[in-house]
């Protein structure tokens, strides 16, 4: 084996892997609670690989047999791991953006309900006897 | 087999397009609330699978066939690889967010 064939999975952890270390150190307190998620789609996504086999067998790409360890798994075996890199990265992402659009909902339906009081108070003035 | 130009083209609708219409059909309404959610994970997937792209042309990793492809090329690199890379990152985002609706359902029932 030569280093060059080296250069897929090198790549897969050059983009994709040092995007989730630095995501997940990032939002490491959201993140952990969607632990089981996050694996259970990207053990979802995992037989969707093979689904490669069809974009080589139409021509749709090719890979370079010699910066990959040309092992096939009806794919290339170095696409599992770039599948795995690549849902996790992108489930990352989702989940965390989602846990933060429900924060902020819930940060707005919490001032919706604070309204009415507030009109109150300016109908009736704020004075001390009120307050009692 | 498709013809040769549009192989790529049928590939990215069969695997990609098709069932992101379903999930968006399934749940539209979840999906459209968390729309920022969908925004983020196209742009972020675009920054680091057009960047992955080029690195993958300089290194010769992988490659397109010369008729791969209907859509013009810009920088050597077929314009369906956009395409593939909005939709992937749209089937991810969508099955991602499902698969937390229903843990959150999950934890819901526990207690």
């Amino acid at each position: 084996m030569k280093l060059g064939q080296l250069t897929y999975i090198f790549s897969i952890f050059l983009f994709s892997g040092t995007f989730v270390l630095a995501k997940w150190h990032k939002d490491k307190k959201i993140l952990k609670k969607y632990e089981l998620v996050i694996l259970l789609v990207i053990l979802f996504f995992l037989p969707f690989t093979a689904f490669d086999y069809f974009a080589l067998k139409w021509g749709a790409w090719f890979y370079n047999p010699q910066r990959t360890l040309d092992i096939k798994l009806s794919a290339e075996i170095e696409t599992y791991l770039f599948a795995v890199g690549v849902t996790c990265s992108m489930a990352i992402v989702a989940i965390a953006s989602a846990v933060r659009v429900d924060r902020s909902l819930k940060v707005k339906k919490k001032q919706i309900r604070m309204k009415p009081k507030l009109k109150l108070r300016r109908a009736f003035g704020d004075s001390g006897a009120t307050r009692r | 087999m498709p013809r040769p130009h549009t192989a790529y083209l049928i590939w990215v609708f069969i695997f990609l397009v098709i069932p992101g219409a379903i999930l968006w059909f399934a749940a539209w309404q979840t999906f459209w609330k968390y729309r920022k959610a969908f925004t983020q994970c196209i742009l972020i997937a675009l920054i680091i699978g057009l960047a992955w792209d080029f690195f993958a042309i300089k290194t010769e990793i992988w490659g397109w066939p010369e008729q791969c492809c209907a859509l013009p090329r810009v920088y050597g690199l077929p314009l369906e690889e956009v395409l593939f890379i909005v939709f992937t990152a749209n089937v991810i985002c969508a099955t991602s967010l499902i698969a937390r609706e229903i843990y959150l359902n999950h934890r819901k029932q526990l207690r």
